[in-house]
């Protein structure tokens, strides 16, 4: 269902274009991505899980995993979340047998109990039978099928030069990008998503003023002479003394920088819980980006699971886009913001702490939440049980409980890295020369200090490359970006459940119990735990 | 891709460079043993740490001598054989 217009959306709702999928046309609008446009159609399963076959719909909305993955003929593997709509593509999705929705490999998920972590070690691995295995295997576990009339598509090359590279055009990488550029560098922004604006463009906390703010800032920079923004970028990697390869969709350009800023801030991350993976549960800031950049509604009752503020303000956005929120179900006892839950309340939202969702009910078909059932947090290490839970019906529950940063560049720049217990993440600890970081990436969460902590990097990365001569203009941001008041990420939420199909890894059908099992066959250092499971070894790549 | 500053040309990426060995002192032919002979002319320091090397800018054939620290995979300075400051 589409909302009403908001300033920031993305699509042109003067332009419509149709498609189809799975055999069926749909139509959406100009500057959809195929999978708000089908979100948009009411169209609940999307894709199937690699393993299980189990029906799946929107989880971030990001390309943070691989839910819907299609295929129109040579166009193979799409990432629906990010691929803007194609006027008469016909899209099927991947690893299906006989479509989405009957795929007939359904019946895997109830052999899920004789398909233990691991069991293709175990039980294929004769000298003999391996060739008859492969074959099956390569059947059953593949994602698209490759066209062999695929057409070669010439992907050039050009060079670039710049004084500073800042990788992400969200709140801070803005911040930082007009900051340097104003201390006289030239400077180039990048963004791998359509728009530039980041977080601040969805993440609103039903306060437009957040939004205009960025909107201010994303104008100032576009206008700066010395500033280029190329979004739909992607920067691909970090190679030695500040070369990095910017990825679009037609070219690669070789970028030599003088100092990079990497303000690529961070994956949200989902809760564990039974059926976590039912379509219509999905990440806060999934909905976020449906509701403000595609004006699609993410359902018709929302409950929100949170750990951190951010819940608090993706329920608030929620009532702010005309959408009814019955819950906020809080996993701490007590924490310090609130003001967000006394206005939520006072708009009727229950808030209910120390609380957790033990269950995902779906509803008959099978192919959408139709409750959560509510119950007290148990003590880590033991499992909670469906019994003395409430049931509150809903079609979408949104996740809010942690981001994990976006450090890939960083790693591979060679940052090393320190984890802080007060944001409960990985923080850059000691950066290599003329590489800097703001924002979540930097453990930075709050709104006004990311801008802050934005500047802070933007100054340093002009010193750097050899503007802003001295220290002594450092000065007005030689300031400490001031601490978070309280993690935006929970140490642990994790609720095991004795039925299980709580899930860890999408894109690899892991559930917490087969960790649990890995750790017992003697797989207990992280490295091996993650090999032997296969855990964020799925397209995603770990980034949920 | 890594930089290189050739003393002639000025930075330039590292691909139009040609590493041509360490830079050793030959010992007077007339007067080394056999030994150091051999150890000159056979024997190589792979061991990580600050090295002096011949390096070559191809396009431009400019032979100079870098001062790398191998362990940190760094160029400390270039110069031209004699222009030593």
């Amino acid at each position: 269902m589409r909302l009403a217009e908001h300033a920031g959306e993305w699509i042109d709702r003067t332009k419509t274009l149709d498609f189809s999928y799975e055999g069926t046309r749909y139509r959406g609008f100009a500057g959809d991505t195929i999978t708000s446009a089908l979100w948009a159609s009411e169209v609940s399963v999307l894709g199937r899980s690699f393993k299980y076959h189990r029906p799946r719909g929107v989880l971030s909305l990001a390309n943070h995993d691989v839910n819907v993955m299609l295929q129109d003929g040579a166009r193979i593997n799409v990432r629906a979340d990010v691929t803007e709509l194609i006027a008469d593509a016909n899209w099927h999705s991947v690893n299906t047998f006989g479509g989405v929705a009957g795929d007939r490999a359904r019946w895997i998920g109830k052999l899920a109990p004789f398909l233990p972590v691991g069991f293709y070690y175990k039980a294929f691995y004769s000298k003999r039978w391996f060739p008859r295995w492969e074959r099956m295997f390569r059947n059953m576990t593949g994602l698209g099928q490759v066209a062999l009339d695929a057409p070669h598509i010439r992907t050039p090359k050009r060079y670039g030069f710049c004084d500073v590279l800042v990788i992400g055009a969200g709140p801070s990488g803005l911040s930082a990008a007009l900051t340097a550029a104003e201390r006289g560098a030239d400077v180039v922004i990048v963004d791998e998503n359509a728009r530039s604006g980041g977080s601040g463009t969805y993440q609103l906390g039903g306060d437009n003023a957040r939004f205009h703010t960025v909107r201010a800032l994303d104008e100032k920079v576009r206008a700066h002479p010395r500033i280029r923004v190329q979004t739909s970028t992607l920067a691909a990697a970090y190679y030695a003394d500040h070369w990095v390869p910017l990825v679009d969709a037609t070219r690669i350009t070789k970028m030599r920088a003088k100092a990079i800023v990497v303000a690529s801030g961070a994956f949200e991350q989902p809760a564990v819980f039974r059926n976590n993976d039912l379509p219509g549960v999905m990440l806060a800031s999934a909905a976020q980006r449906l509701a403000y950049r595609y004006s699609v509604s993410p359902g018709e009752r929302v409950v929100v699971l949170t750990a951190n503020a951010d819940g608090y303000r993706a329920a608030l956005d929620m009532l702010a886009r005309g959408i009814v929120v019955t819950a906020v179900v809080e996993l701490r006892a007590s924490h310090r913001f609130g003001e967000l839950a006394h206005e939520l309340e006072a708009r009727g939202v229950e808030v209910m702490t120390s609380s957790c969702v033990v269950e995902a009910v779906p509803n008959k078909a099978g192919d959408r939440l139709a409750a959560v059932r509510i119950g007290a947090l148990p003590p880590v290490g033991t499992a909670a049980v469906s019994t003395s839970t409430r049931e509150i019906k809903c079609d979408t529950l949104l996740m809010s409980v942690g981001w994990a940063p976006a450090a890939n560049l960083l790693y591979q720049a060679g940052t090393s890295m320190r984890y802080d217990k007060t944001v409960e993440q990985f923080v850059p600890d000691r950066l290599p020369e003329g590489v800097f970081a703001c924002g979540r990436v930097n453990g930075v969460f709050s709104f006004d200090s990311k801008l802050q902590d934005g500047r802070r990097a933007g100054e340093l990365a002009a010193i750097h490359s050899g503007h802003a001569a001295s220290a002594a203009t450092f000065g007005e941001y030689a300031v400490i970006v001031p601490a978070e008041p309280e993690s935006p990420s929970h140490a642990w939420p994790i609720v095991a459940h004795a039925a299980g199909k709580n899930f860890v890894d999408f894109d690899e059908d892991l559930q917490l119990k087969d960790f649990a099992n890995a750790v017992q066959e003697g797989f207990d250092n992280i490295e091996l735990l993650k090999r032997f499971s296969t855990n964020g070894m799925g397209p995603s790549q770990g980034k949920h | 891709m890594k930089i290189m500053t050739c003393p002639v040309n000025g930075a330039r990426p590292v691909s139009e460079f040609t590493y041509w060995g360490e830079l050793s002192e030959m010992p007077d032919p007339a007067t080394a043993t056999d030994d150091t002979w051999a150890d000159y002319v056979f024997c190589r320091n792979g061991a990580a740490g600050i090295k002096k090397e011949w390096w070559c800018h191809t396009p431009s054939n400019t032979w100079f001598i870098a001062e790398r620290d191998t362990a940190k995979d760094r160029v400390i300075r270039t110069y031209l054989n004699g222009e030593e400051a």
